[in-house]
């Protein structure tokens, strides 16, 4: 399937994949660049820079569901409706997926369906939903039923892919020898032969129809590309430059030009019958079996072996083809690929979907620069310019100028080389501390002041500029301060400050400073350290960040213990109890839209300013902001002073354990769209809700349920939903990702339902989703029914005496009548167990009628090609008689073959009396195997036969065993073909027990409940999407029948185990 | 007509093997028959030239499993499916994934000789491709790096002036070395070198 979105030229929505004019990009500030001349050694060569080139990318985020997730079996089509949800078709029915569960439609929820297997999907121009299914059929799903149907002649048709929603009313749809023309609700069909202008019967195989936007369309097959032009088909002549191989595949892109795919490679559509080639493909990546245009000019293309991205629509309108991504991705038979209009690609296959999506954030290579920097990044600092200062902590200083990255030789670090504590002051320099030493380098020069003769320097140093352009430094129980003559001043445990190593400096609007410690902040307001402890709220663990708002507002990020805001003397603690994403916060930045995002061992979070002094001031208990995880790209956070940038272009920096992340705090929220919840059920537990405004739920209908849904396309991080019943609670509640809310007794009354969504970057729905509802008083609840009650007593009871004195006299009456109509009976009953069993034996074949139609041709296959060449022999003077006479002798053997194939179906479909013969039941066994072997091979399902030896025999209808034996097979097949292919074992065995021999069917499935272990034998028990459930109960009246039973029962580890058995034959008759 | 390639026939039915066998073998071909995917797998002979018949429903390893096999193991012949009743969406898939055609059963011993003829053919012509594409790589390697780079530039479509701007060297000098280059890489016209080119680099995937 090919999407439907343009390709939109500039930003906005979800940040894009790598491009040439990305938004990020840095200016050089001279005077620093010059500065940074002098520091780098010649030897550092501008090869060697040019080689650690690096920019962010963002990385690809994979998710797979299989049918442990929910997925019913294999996935054969992926698309979007243009309300925007996701739709997967399957061969157990289609779905509707929203990122976190499957809304599953098939035979059991869908009564007009004509097949569950779904062979393709197409979106109709309004939010419908075309569904191709097995057998030729096509409906309309619309608001949850189906609203037309399409039959077509033959099997195995699937839209033609276009750029339009399929239009009821002119649509082409195709299948590998045929294009259908659907107009006026009337299908015409005309064959690949005729098309390809070489006779209606002529064998071209088709690989894709499409469908343009001009109204074009395009056929691609085995022999060429043909297009209808004025209601007439034109083969593109050869000569095109159009490759002479088959073709696989055909894209139409949002430019109009037409990509053809071969085994061999990409061509494209220069002009009207001129094709170039692309892009010739090694060998070793396997045919092109889809290609896809994503939302930012690239083009995907699933191999057969691998799947790729390749860069092309240039700007200039030329092409170019650069594999961007590869991964090892074997497509197998994965054909059906989709790309959302967030950008996402869908890949669906063998009982798995895949999503490759982009994140959110983008990351910054380290690891080629520093080999053996294990990639984390702890401080990070604008460098004034668009440029960053990295701290690797001990692997040097690094420098990022917006393309190259290196790391800043000739300073001296020290033995150990380590930076704990970055910081740029406001005359440009960088402040770079150690532990014990700090190195303030501007313009060329260096300074430096140590403080401690330890060889093993403190965690962290912090640096704070204060007001009047002093620096504080952290240090291991004490802060120091530059004077201006040059020295460093000490305030430590003598004016009060706690013997602790110092994590965090802030400097609050009146001037006080602010130290953070383990458990404490520390206030100097000039004379000596105030401290605050946990008794003042200050959270438990390192403070590792201090931080002042816009507002003035001091913040305090603890290791552990959640953030606190500084408010009348006391800091009031925000933690995960509140909704915060994490207790380790390690660094608070602000944007010019006053967020704050947060950098925390589990990510990011961001919230607005607003929402955190809302929780700290105790005006909600809920904080309600965005996670960014690792589903996201942002992986565990690390601590540094600083451990996150703001940069002048709005773009958030995060030092993390896998290197620098970046997130575009301007672009936030990425997807701006409101979800648009709406509400998509209300039912009653016991009794119907009547539509209308408001719904009416009639007295005593016991809990109400709502159901509510969000179209749209399912995000990497779920939708959040809250909801309120006005006139039981007015407050908003947290319904977190559940899409169902259950009241129990509701008193009677008016109340109206509100819901709310919120989609993946925090975007609440302008208004909620809204219905009103009455609940109607049970009468008992109306004092003038009361009356009324008491006098519809005294009626009863009257007429219960009436009634018992009635029945007294029909039961006679009917008596005489029942003993005259049971013998009768009795026969009837009879004759129609017979036609049952004889009904049910003709739908099983109906079951297995194209495996027994592979079972003929295949003899007849052989037979046809030993005529044709004993023929052929015959008029060969060189070939023995002997090489003919064995020929034929195959053709008698094949043509003996065939024939008893249609003889065991006839007696098995035909109407018959009861043949009670001595039977083996080894052989019936062996005898019935073949009748379902293709659909074994058709399931994937293994066959295990242990057939016990010296089996005594038993007196049964052969038939009638063969056909409980049948039965039990197809269910047992039918319930392995939604498991796993390496559980689909099935082993049908006999053995003998006490006075009765048995057949045992036993399945590797998944089993039927405990309660329903009885109820399997009751006619019109099923499971299945076919048949009426009468299968299993004519196999258990077949059992009785012949004084056996069939069974079934629970296997230990899976599956079930039916078993049939059979009384022996009288002794003395065993042969 | 012995030295066309050897005719792979895989089918789990032995009476189809068989009289598929007898007919090439009438026609003139070579013939080997398997009665499983796996047994093709482990037979050396199956990088021989020729072509590969497979039928798409088996038990254990299918032919669309074969096919894949196959290609993982760099067995790149070109394969016909035989197929059954009812498998027309699986041939679809067929297709996509490379295959030449495919045949329902019963088969028109005609059709099928016909098919053969087709396929081998094509296998032929596939062979003379490589080789004269590993030739090509060959004679890549003796190419002076100055060549080298003349061949990138012509190879992606430049003009002699422009591949003079682009290597700072005169117009004349990058004549010389054309014509170098045309000459040890034995093609006698630009079309020549750039289909060879193309073939020739297309990406070492790894």
């Amino acid at each position: 399937m090919v999407n439907d979105t343009a390709v939109s030229g500039d930003g906005g929505g979800k940040p894009r994949p790598d491009r040439p004019d990305a938004t990020l990009r840095f200016s050089f500030l001279v005077p620093y660049a010059m500065a940074l001349l002098l520091l780098v050694p010649a030897s550092l060569s501008a090869q060697t820079a040019a080689s650690m080139t690096t920019r962010p990318v963002h990385p690809r985020i994979i998710d797979t569901w299989t049918i442990a997730d929910g997925l019913p079996g294999s996935v054969t089509d992926v698309t979007e409706s243009a309300d925007g949800s996701l739709w997967v078709g399957t061969v157990a029915g289609f779905l509707r997926f929203d990122g976190e569960s499957f809304d599953i439609y098939d035979s059991n929820n869908v009564q007009d369906l004509p097949s569950r297997r779904i062979e393709a999907l197409a979106p109709a121009p309004d939010s419908s939903l075309w569904i191709f299914t097995d057998g030729g059929h096509a409906v309309r799903w619309s608001a949850g039923a189906t609203t037309q149907r399409i039959d077509f002649e033959s099997d195995a048709l699937r839209p033609a892919t276009g750029s339009q929603g399929l239009d009821a009313d002119d649509f082409w749809a195709w299948r590998i020898d045929l294009v259908y023309r659907v107009r006026d609700r009337e299908a015409k069909a005309v064959t690949s032969g005729e098309i390809f202008g070489l006779g209606v019967g002529a064998r071209v195989l088709i690989a894709d129809v499409q469908v343009s936007r001009t109204g074009e369309v395009w056929v691609a097959s085995n022999v060429g590309l043909a297009r209808l032009v004025d209601e007439s088909w034109q083969v593109v002549p050869r000569g095109s430059g159009l490759p002479e191989e088959p073709l696989t595949d055909l894209l139409q892109d949002s430019g109009g030009r037409l990509w053809v795919a071969t085994r061999r490679g990409i061509s494209v559509q220069v002009r009207d019958d001129v094709f170039e080639t692309a892009e010739q493909t090694a060998d070793s990546l396997g045919p092109v079996a889809e290609m896809a245009e994503g939302i930012d000019g690239t083009l995907w293309v699933l191999h057969t072996n691998r799947l790729r991205q390749l860069q092309v629509f240039e700007s200039d309108g030329s092409t170019s083809l650069i594999p961007l991504w590869q991964r090892d991705w074997t497509a197998r038979t994965e054909t059906a690929m989709h790309i959302d209009r967030l950008g996402s690609v869908w890949i669906g296959g063998p009982e798995r979907l895949s999503r490759i999506s982009i994140a959110a954030a983008s990351s910054l290579g380290i690891g080629e620069v520093v080999p053996r920097l294990r990639r984390g990044v702890h401080h990070v600092v604008g460098d004034g310019g668009g440029g960053l200062w990295l701290g690797p902590n001990c692997y040097g200083l690094l420098h990022w100028d917006g393309s190259v990255l290196r790391r800043q030789e000739g300073l001296d670090l020290g033995r150990s080389g380590c930076v704990l504590g970055l910081m740029r002051d406001s005359e440009g320099a960088l402040w770079i501390g150690e532990g014990q030493r700090a190195t303030r380098y501007f313009d060329g020069t260096l300074e430096q002041w140590s403080w401690s003769e330890k060889t093993r320097p403190g965690p962290i140093t912090p640096f704070l500029e204060d007001a009047s352009g002093r620096v504080w430094i952290g240090a291991e129980g004490k802060v120091l301060r530059s004077e201006p003559d040059g020295s460093l001043r000490e305030f430590g445990a003598e004016l009060g400050l706690p013997e602790a190593d110092v994590w965090s400096l802030a400097q609050t609007a009146d001037g006080d400073l602010w130290v953070g410690q383990v458990g404490t902040v520390s206030r100097w307001s000039g004379e000596a350290f105030e401290v605050f402890d946990e008794g003042d709220g200050v959270p438990l663990g390192d403070i590792r960040v201090l931080h002042v708002t816009d507002d003035g507002t001091l913040w305090a990020g603890s290791y552990g213990g959640g953030i606190a805001r500084f408010v009348d003397g006391r800091f009031s603690r925000i933690t995960r109890a509140n909704g915060l994403f994490d207790n380790s916060i390690s660094a608070i930045l602000e944007d010019d839209r006053h967020r704050l995002w947060l950098l925390g061992n589990l990510g990011v979070f961001v919230a607005p300013r607003a929402a955190f002094d809302s929780v700290a001031l105790g005006w909600s208990s809920r904080l309600d902001g965005v996670h960014f995880g690792p589903r996201d790209g942002v992986p565990e956070g690390n601590g540094g002073s600083p451990a996150a940038w703001l940069d002048t272009s709005g773009m958030a920096w995060f030092a993390t354990i896998e290197g620098l992340i970046s997130l575009d705090t301007k672009a936030f929220p990425y997807d701006p769209t409101p979800p648009g919840v709406r509400i998509s059920s209300v039912t009653a537990a016991h009794g119907e809700v009547d539509s209308g405004d408001p719904l009416v739920v009639p007295p005593g209908a016991g809990a109400v349920t709502v159901t509510y849904e969000t179209p749209g396309l399912p995000a990497g991080r779920g939708y959040r939903y809250r909801y309120r019943m006005l006139g039981l609670n007015d407050d908003w509640l947290e319904a977190g990702s559940a899409r169902v809310v259950r009241f129990a007794g509701l008193p009677p009354g008016r109340y109206e339902f509100q819901v709310m969504a919120r989609n993946a970057d925090g975007v609440w729905d302008e208004a909620p989703a809204r219905v009103r509802l009455q609940v109607l008083h049970t009468w008992w609840q109306h004092p003038i029914l009361r009356g009324l009650a008491a006098l519809i007593v005294v009626i009863l009871i009257a007429a219960y005496a009436r009634r018992r004195i009635n029945q007294a006299e029909d039961r006679t009456r009917r008596l005489q009548h029942e003993i005259q109509e049971r013998a009768e009976a009795e026969r009837q009953v009879q004759a129609h167990q017979r036609e049952l069993e004889h009904m049910s034996r003709i739908a099983t074949a109906g079951e297995l009628a194209s495996s027994l139609a592979h079972e003929l041709n295949q003899p007849l296959t052989a037979i046809v090609g030993n005529a044709v060449a004993s023929s052929r022999m015959l008029s060969d003077p060189g070939t023995g008689k002997a090489a003919i006479r064995e020929a034929l002798d195959d053709i008698a053997g094949d043509s003996r073959r065939a024939a008893e194939i249609i003889r065991k179906l006839r007696t098995f479909i035909g109407r018959r009396q009861l043949d009670i013969e001595e039977l083996d039941l080894n052989q019936v066994v062996e005898e019935t195997v073949p009748m379902f072997r293709r659909e074994l091979e058709g399931h994937g399902v293994i066959l295990a036969l242990e057939l016990s030896p010296r089996l005594p025999r038993v007196e049964a209808d052969r038939i009638q065993l063969e056909q409980v034996l049948v039965n039990l097979v197809l269910n047992a097949i039918d319930a392995l073909s939604n498991q796993p292919p390496e559980e689909r074992g099935l082993k049908v065995s006999t053995r003998e027990g006490a006075g009765t021999a048995s057949i045992l069917v036993s399945d590797t499935g998944p089993g039927i409940d405990e309660a329903d272990l009885d109820r399997v034998f009751e006619p019109f028990f099923t499971t299945r999407d076919e048949g009426m459930g009468m299968g299993l109960a004519i196999c258990s009246t077949i059992a009785e029948a012949h004084d056996g039973a069939l069974t079934v029962t629970r296997n230990p580890d899976r599956g079930v185990t039916f078993e049939l058995s059979l009384p022996l034959s009288a002794p003395g008759e065993t042969t | 007509m012995s030295g066309r390639g050897t005719v792979f026939i895989v089918d789990d039915d032995a009476s189809v093997r068989k009289s598929f066998e007898r007919i090439l073998v009438q026609a003139g071909f070579e013939v080997a028959t398997f009665a499983s995917g796996s047994e093709l797998l482990a037979e050396p002979r199956r990088f021989d030239p020729g072509c590969l018949l497979l039928d798409v429903r088996m038990p254990g390893m299918d032919g669309l499993a074969l096919q894949e096999a196959l290609r993982r193991d760099g067995c790149v012949k070109p394969i016909v499916f035989l197929t059954g009743h009812g498998t027309v969406p699986t041939s679809v898939r067929a297709m996509k994934g490379g295959a030449i055609d495919f045949l329902e059963k019963p088969i028109e011993p005609d059709r099928l000789i016909q098919v053969v003829e087709e396929a081998l053919a094509r296998d032929d012509s596939e062979r003379a491709r490589l080789r004269e594409q590993a030739l090509f790589r060959e004679r890549l390697a003796t190419l002076t790096p100055r060549e080298r780079e003349v061949y990138d530039a012509v190879i992606a479509g430049r003009l002699n002036k422009q591949i003079a701007l682009q290597l700072g060297i005169t117009l004349r000098t990058v004549k010389f070395h054309r014509g170098r280059m045309m000459q040890k890489l034995q093609v006698d016209s630009l079309a020549d070198l750039v289909r060879l080119g193309r073939g020739g680099n297309s990406l070492p995937d790894s």
